[in-house]
């Protein structure tokens, strides 16, 4: 077996752990499926979509978790489009599931960050405690990530869907390293790293609490 | 190449490697499960802080996650203002 087919296999291996891997809810890239289905490839690649969007459009000063109607319109249409085909109201497509995956990943990585702001483990993630807020707090008005930067979300999420779309079904193996890199790092780093790096941040803070008190 | 080496070791049926990996593939759902039980648990208390029915929300966010986090939000209300002790007569 060649390099890149075992590399192709490894990243399947890894979709696995997360996905259901259905073929035919699974996009065809450069000639091979993707290691994950249409809508955990919008939501991995709109995570990464979303920390870029905060590291240039977030507002250091404000205190505010992220707009919160708008936050929950992205994030309720995957809940209705995954609900409405679970229930059998409808079937999905792969380009509906592709963009509420998109819109989905955007938001979570907001809240992420903001979430992570909150907790005693502030500022003791690595590649989050540059992006969060100074002063997290959840009743202050002045969002640290506001409408009009959930709108540029919205709209990168748009672009970055048809550029997908128009890949799909191509045979230029490039077009699959573009996509499946991003997904496997994406599973690697949310999957395995960040609930390491809590959990050591956890047990120092435990541990530091402990030597403290004595 | 390194690959060719990691590859076949995870997916080789050694026992050591099965069961590290084993351990590692079960505490890392329990991180997230840990999380997801403190999150209810903040949500509760907060609900009943401000005179919500906590059990009901706690309820919600457990089933619903973090856009169950995000209706509470919207919908919680306001805290009642402490009672601050009146200040000290001149």
């Amino acid at each position: 077996m060649s390099v890149d087919q075992e590399i192709i296999r490894f990243f399947n291996f890894l979709g696995s752990l997360v996905c259901h891997q259905r073929p035919e809810r699974t996009l065809i890239v450069g000639g091979n499926h993707l290691p994950v289905c249409a809508r955990d490839t919008g939501a991995f690649i709109g995570l990464f979509l979303g920390y870029a969007l905060v590291l240039f459009l977030r507002k250091k000063k404000a205190k505010g978790p992220p707009n919160l109607y708008l936050s929950l319109l992205m994030m309720l249409s995957l809940w209705i489009d995954s609900f409405g085909q679970l229930f059998q109201f409808w079937t999905s497509t792969n380009d509906v599931r592709l963009i509420t995956g998109l819109l989905f990943g955007v938001v979570l990585a907001t809240w992420l960050i903001y979430a992570f702001s909150l907790s005693p483990l502030r500022g003791k993630i690595p590649f989050m405690k540059s992006l969060q807020p100074e002063i997290a707090v959840l009743d202050d008005e002045d969002s640290w990530f506001d409408g009009k930067a959930l709108f540029v979300g919205i709209a990168c999420s748009s672009i970055l869907f048809a550029a997908i779309r128009s890949v799909v079904g191509s045979d230029f193996a490039l077009f699959y390293w573009m996509l499946s890199f991003p997904i496997a790092l994406g599973i690697v780093l949310h999957f395995f790293v960040l609930p390491l790096l809590l959990l050591i941040a956890a047990l120092r803070k435990l541990f530091f609490r402990g030597s403290r008190k004595k | 190449m390194l690959l060719e080496y990691i590859i076949p070791l995870l997916m080789a049926q050694e026992e050591w490697i099965f069961w590290g990996f084993g351990a590692i593939f079960c505490l890392i759902p329990l991180v997230w499960f840990i999380i997801g039980i403190l999150l209810c648990i903040w949500v509760y208390r907060d609900a009943e802080s401000r005179g919500m029915n906590g059990v009901l929300w706690l309820i919600i966010v457990l089933i619903a996650g973090l856009i169950g986090l995000i209706i509470y939000l919207v919908v919680r209300k306001e805290k009642a203002p402490s009672r601050a002790a009146p200040p000290p007569p001149p």
